[in-house]
């Protein structure tokens, strides 16, 4: 829909294609159905291996227990330049991804948890940790609007969220920069090499999965693996 | 538009005696905690309400073991981001008064509970749900055009339990838009050991016809009612504990009888 909003009849639609679609790319995605609700839900489950590059790359905020607690040292000599290393033990972090419809606001949410391997839930500090540097400047002044401990609508336990309220604008952006390109001029389409076919075509609609253009902008923000297959082959 | 004043009022004003005792295998020191008595404001949050049971409990923990506090009823806990007065509606309004809470140090149930680190988050949580009420009533119009300083007016009035504060800037979100009542009803029904329901439903037929609490519960629970055509029902249904007759319009239950949230909470209660 072009305020970038998605009906649930669509969406439902869209989530069977996507879970098909996932099963071709040998990717993970599984569909559940709710008892009363119209829409399933999918979920995925991964591994985050984090080791001391990423532990770089998180925030300024490198004192969260994540990176200072958990970790332990082993002290490597480096014999040439006489400097000591540290080598932390890799951690591994269990995380479960759901993608969820919701009435109220007529868009997909991202729940997720994140699990230590000892089986306890990460706290939204080390979550926060977690998300990369790039959008954490950003997203720092409505932290507490953006990412959040919620109710799984669903599920009815504990999971952290992806706030719902900015998805419509996000989404509507992504529509409207594809229904205008069909009004650029010839020349400049031209010069527009590395676009790809689709977007020349005179059609106003969206072209591809509303789907993965949601969950492929979201996915980086919480360490969600995507395939970029996902928006070759469901584009076309 | 919420008209009725006085009702506002009432509702607004209701407390719940509450007798919160620290858990007895919790206690570290010598002397122990006595019960700490509260009459806690129904529209309120726990984590509003509790910070001198905090304060005062905490002495008596283990200082080398304990994380955040966390209530508990008869093996339940409580979840903080619940209206008080929808907690004590969903489990002890049969119980004796005051309502015998435990509080707990320990053990933090990370599968039940959501964690409540600060105030802010208790804020956070409220005004998400207050947007989620308007998008569903108003397709977000009338709180994406109020100013932040009316947003945190909602706050600190239900903070700082003042009803003329807060309805000042409530009674925007309980307007009707031309004479259709909301678009769709901010309501949750909520019953033992399930998650809460939360379905889109219009509180005004295409042809103006008011649908009653009656018309809500068939179409969302509908196995609570005895049979297809009475309107006997297998429980009882509380709402800012009392039990509405079945033929009250749903719109104007949901412009005076909504928490500050703006959701109508609807626990279903099993009879005793």
């Amino acid at each position: 829909m072009v305020d970038g909003t998605i009906s649930a009849s669509v969406f439902a639609d869209e989530l069977h294609a996507f879970v098909e679609l996932s099963a071709t790319l040998k990717d993970t995605w599984q569909l559940a159905m709710a008892n009363d609700s119209k829409c399933g839900y999918i979920s995925k489950r991964q591994l985050l291996k984090l080791d001391q590059h990423l532990a770089d790359v998180s925030s300024g905020m490198v004192e969260s227990s994540l990176e200072v607690d958990e970790l332990t040292e082993q002290e490597v000599e480096d014999e040439e330049s006489n400097t000591i290393q540290v080598k932390p033990q890799t951690r591994v972090i269990s995380c479960e991804y759901h993608v969820v419809y919701s009435d109220s606001y007529s868009v997909p949410v991202l729940y997720f948890n994140m699990y230590h391997d000892s089986g306890k839930l990460l706290t939204l500090d080390e979550i926060w940790s977690l998300v990369p540097q790039i959008y954490q400047s950003r997203l720092s002044q409505e932290r507490w609007t953006f990412l959040t401990q919620q109710e799984h609508p669903i599920l009815g336990r504990p999971y952290f969220q992806l706030h719902p309220c900015h998805t419509a604008s996000l989404m509507k952006h992504s529509v409207l920069s594809r229904a205008t390109k069909p009004e650029i001029s010839t020349d400049t389409a031209q010069g527009l090499a590395g676009v790809s076919a689709t977007s020349h075509t005179p059609s106003m609609r969206r072209k591809g999965s509303y789907l993965v253009q949601w969950l492929s902008s979201v996915a980086p923000v919480v360490r969600l693996g995507m395939s970029l297959e996902y928006g070759l082959i469901g584009n076309n | 538009m919420a008209e009725d004043r006085e009702i506002l009022r009432e509702i607004w004003d209701g407390r719940v005696p509450i007798c919160f005792s620290l858990a007895s295998d919790e206690i570290f020191t010598l002397e122990h905690p006595d019960p700490f008595f509260l009459l806690v404001p129904r529209q309120s949050y726990f984590p509003l309400a509790t910070d001198r049971v905090q304060r005062t409990f905490l002495k008596h923990v283990d200082p080398d073991n304990h994380g955040e506090m966390w209530l508990e009823y008869e093996s339940q806990p409580l979840k903080w981001h619940y209206p008080v007065g929808l907690l004590f509606d969903m489990y002890n309004t049969k119980g004796p008064l005051p309502w015998n809470i435990t509080v707990h140090f320990q053990n933090f149930p990370e599968d039940e509970l959501l964690h409540c680190p600060s105030r802010d988050a208790v804020e956070a949580h409220f005004m998400a749900t207050v947007k989620e009420a308007d998008s569903l009533k108003h397709r977000a119009q009338v709180i994406n055009s109020m100013q932040k300083k009316d947003h945190k007016q909602l706050w600190t009035g239900l903070q700082n339990d003042k009803f003329d504060q807060f309805w000042t800037i409530n009674r925007k979100l309980m307007e009707r838009l031309g004479e259709e009542g909301f678009k769709y009803l901010p309501f949750r029904i909520h019953q033992p050991e399930k998650p809460f329901i939360q379905k889109l439903f219009k509180p005004v037929s295409d042809e103006g016809r008011l649908f009653t609490l009656a018309d809500l519960l068939r179409e969302t629970v509908p196995h609570i009612f005895a049979d297809d055509t009475s309107d006997v029902l297998r429980c009882e249904v509380y709402i800012q504990g009392v039990n509405p007759p079945l033929e009250t319009p749903v719109q104007w239950l949901s412009e005076h009888f909504s928490y500050p949230d703006n959701f109508l909470h609807i626990a279903l209660v099993n009879p005793s």
